[in-house]
């Protein structure tokens, strides 16, 4: 099957040729009124095509009666080797506000204008088209003589922008998409879905000591409603942390996401784990909603109940606030559907529904909690623990986003060596008390010698958590000479056409795939092999990928077909794939030095 | 190892750009006196595929000096210089010109360092009138 596609691209690639598609052929722009007063303008595009997102405008001539409101589009900008381009036929929506002495009727030349170019390497100039329309005003809005129609339009862009961060842009998009399309019941069910599955991820695991442990100090007769009740309060608090804040945000306009991923919130969230997981190890207690409680107990007979339910509420109001980063996908999306549509009801109710979906889970373990959760001491200690140590973990996780890489192995270097100890892997084993304590002891010891590699590899200079020795076998290369280093040269697996690269994308689905088209002729690709490839920490990262060089030094028609399959002119190009498909917006074109490709696939 | 490695960098940034003529009428009369052509590439902004010949196919050394061994190379603007009635459906468009400037070649669109290579091969010169 492969081989027939392999054989079709061919053949289309060799029909194909230099011939290039003429301007008419290439864009096809026409519009309508619909509606009466708006306009639904399509730009038809010719095979592999695509229209630069920057020169595609709308513009009237001749008419002061009338001013372009807003223009929607629909589709979405891709990244094609640095310029954000519609590789689609565009549809874009365009509304319009009146001045007071415009007519029932007005009648609008409507310029759209636009330039792009053919994959096949061949650039159109600027160009326009007019279309002479007659506009319904009577519900259009007055021009607001404070807010220009140029700074409506560019308010729009802004939020279309703010959802296209690096990698992460299209889970986002979908989710603003989901909310603008569906009905009421279809998005609190997505966002109810998105909450459950955000609730599998390690983002709930702070949660259940807190929840468990909030439980537990409730006494020991504790009944499986009373659990149960407890963590609905919890939960509720939780969602109504998040709708508060996220409609808020959506409203003044902010991006949570973008918030949330500085170094002060990052920085102050991982301050929170650490606080958390000290006081799992008893070395204190958390301070108010203990205070709270007691303070309440003594209001009311009736109070020591209902304190608790207040403990828990603020518990959970604010874990919704610890765990925030975590959950940037299905926040941001309703944040960016609230900003752009001022439906601030609708998105606080999809969060609500996300959080409680969330907090599936909880309900569950606290459910349970009155049958099967362990007296305080014994291995409930053990227990409370390991949570404090995975909330270190988390905590040393998140700095690594704003901590130099070193630094962040240093942390986890630390990290396992005080696990190692706290585990008893230097004291005695109790003769007769193996079982159980000799399985810890081993891990402990485990822990210890990853803990020092990483110390040492830290120390060396590694950032490789894999590969923390790195750098000394890297020197013993070089020490042993030419021979050495030669065979040091970064290992590709060198293939010349597209049934080549499928067989590979098939057989890795769970790996990164580096796919780079070099050839001898061209002199980037060698400035990368011999100085950006040749870089020890760049070396080490790459081994991390499954590396492929589509060699395409005698340009033969299935080497042209493969260059032309990834719409590129010719080598140098480094492309990425995951599971089979190209990572969006990952591709490199041209000479990059060390510091910034190591950057580039860091992110990958 | 650093060393080669700088060395290897510096040979590297000595492959430079075609030395492009100046203007149109400079470019012809350098190519009366040197007994050459003129390539003419036609430009513009917003161009990838321009961008592409520019920095990565005449980074390439070899094949800038085939270019000059024959052709005065002359870069154009398709909106901000006086292309002289010199026909395109999109940029970028090649003319490879004789010094009269009478047009030998015409290639469309992007080109790589191989493909360029041997379209240069294919394109002779006319015998000039004054040849001996």
């Amino acid at each position: 099957m492969k081989k027939i596609i392999a054989l079709l691209l061919l053949t289309i690639a060799l029909f194909a040729g230099n011939k290039f598609l003429m301007p008419d052929e290439a864009f096809m722009p026409s519009a309508e009124v619909v509606d009466g007063d708006t306009v639904v303008a399509t730009m038809k595009l010719g095979e592999k095509i695509y229209v630069y997102k920057e020169k595609f405008d709308f513009t009237l001539k001749e008419n002061s009666a009338l001013k372009i409101a807003k223009i929607e589009i629909a589709n979405k900008a891709e990244d094609h080797d640095g310029e954000m381009v519609y590789m689609e036929d565009i549809k874009a929506k365009i509304s319009f506000a009146k001045s007071s002495s415009a007519a029932a009727q007005e009648k609008v030349l409507l310029v759209m204008h636009y330039q792009g170019c053919s994959e096949a390497g061949l650039c159109y100039e600027p160009s326009e088209k007019v279309f002479e329309l007659e506009i319904a005003t009577a519900s259009l809005p007055l021009i607001s003589t404070e807010t220009p129609s140029d700074e409506i339009k560019k308010d729009e862009v802004a939020v279309e922008d703010a959802a296209k961060d690096e990698f992460g842009a299209s889970e986002t998009d979908e989710i603003v998409a989901a909310l603008k399309g569906g009905s009421v019941l279809t998005i609190l069910a997505v966002f109810f879905g998105i909450g459950v599955v955000l609730s599998l991820t390690p983002c709930i695991f702070p949660m259940i000591p807190i929840l468990s442990s909030i439980i537990v100090s409730q006494g020991e007769d504790i009944s499986a409603k009373r659990g149960f009740t407890l963590s609905l309060v919890y939960v509720l608090a939780m969602a109504f942390a998040y709708s508060i804040a996220g409609v808020l945000a959506g409203v003044f306009g902010e991006n949570l996401q973008v918030l949330l991923q500085n170094e002060w919130a990052i920085g102050g969230f991982a301050l929170v784990f650490i606080a958390l997981a000290f006081s799992m190890f008893g070395f204190y207690e958390i301070g108010l909603p203990a205070s709270w409680q007691s303070k309440l107990s003594s209001a009311s007979d009736s109070a020591s109940s209902k304190g608790g339910f207040v403990g828990v509420a603020v518990m959970g109001f604010l874990s919704a606030l610890i765990v925030g980063p975590c959950v940037a996908p299905g926040l941001a999306g309703a944040l960016i559907y609230i900003g752009q549509t001022g439906d601030a009801l609708l998105g606080g109710v999809a969060l609500f529904v996300m959080s409680i979906g969330m907090g599936l889970p909880l309900l569950l373990i606290g459910a349970g909690a009155g049958k099967f959760m362990p007296r305080p001491g014994g291995w409930m200690d053990t227990l409370t623990h390991v949570f404090g140590a995975v909330m270190l973990a988390i905590a040393i996780w998140m700095l690594s986003r704003i901590l130099p890489d070193m630094v962040t192995m240093m942390l986890w270097a630390i990290f396992f060596i005080f696990s190692a100890v706290y585990m008893g892997a230097f004291e005695p084993l109790e003769a007769g008390k193996r079982g159980w304590n000799a399985l810890v002891k081993a891990i402990g010891v485990l822990f210890m010698i990853y803990g020092v590699l990483l110390f040492s590899g830290a120390l060396s200079g590694s950032t490789s958590m894999l590969t923390p020795l790195d750098q000394f076998t890297n020197k013993a290369a070089v020490v042993e000479g030419s021979s050495a280093l030669k065979s040091a040269k970064t290992p590709f697996q060198i293939i010349h056409s597209s049934a080549e690269l499928d067989a590979i994308l098939a057989a890795n689905p769970d790996k990164t795939v580096m796919l780079d088209f070099a050839a001898e002729w061209c002199s980037s690709c060698k400035e990368m092999e011999h100085i950006t490839f040749a870089d020890a920490a760049v070396k080490a990262k790459m081994g991390e990928f499954v590396l492929v060089q589509a060699d395409v030094t005698d340009n033969t028609d299935e080497e042209r077909a493969l260059t032309k399959r990834f719409g590129l002119f010719g080598p140098p190009g480094i492309l990425f794939f995951k599971q089979n498909r190209e990572i969006k917006n990952a591709r490199i074109i041209g000479y990059q030095p060390p510091e910034k490709f190591l950057a580039h696939i860091k992110k990958l | 190892m650093r060393t080669l490695l700088l060395l290897f960098t510096f040979m590297v940034s000595l492959s430079a750009d075609p030395k492009w003529a100046p203007g149109y009428e400079q470019a012809f009369a350098l190519a009366k006196a040197e007994q050459k052509g003129v390539m003419v590439m036609l430009t513009q902004d917003n161009c990838k595929a321009c961008w592409y010949m520019e920095n990565i196919v005449f980074e390439d050394e070899l094949l800038v000096e085939k270019i000059e061994r024959s052709f005065v190379p002359l870069s154009l603007d398709v909106h901000d210089d006086d292309i002289h009635g010199l026909d395109y459906s999109g940029t970028p468009t090649f003319y490879f010109l004789s010094a009269e400037e009478k047009v030998i070649k015409r290639l469309d669109g992007v080109y790589n360092i191989k493909e360029m290579t041997a379209a240069l091969l294919k394109i002779a010169l006319p015998k000039r009138e004054d040849d001996q």
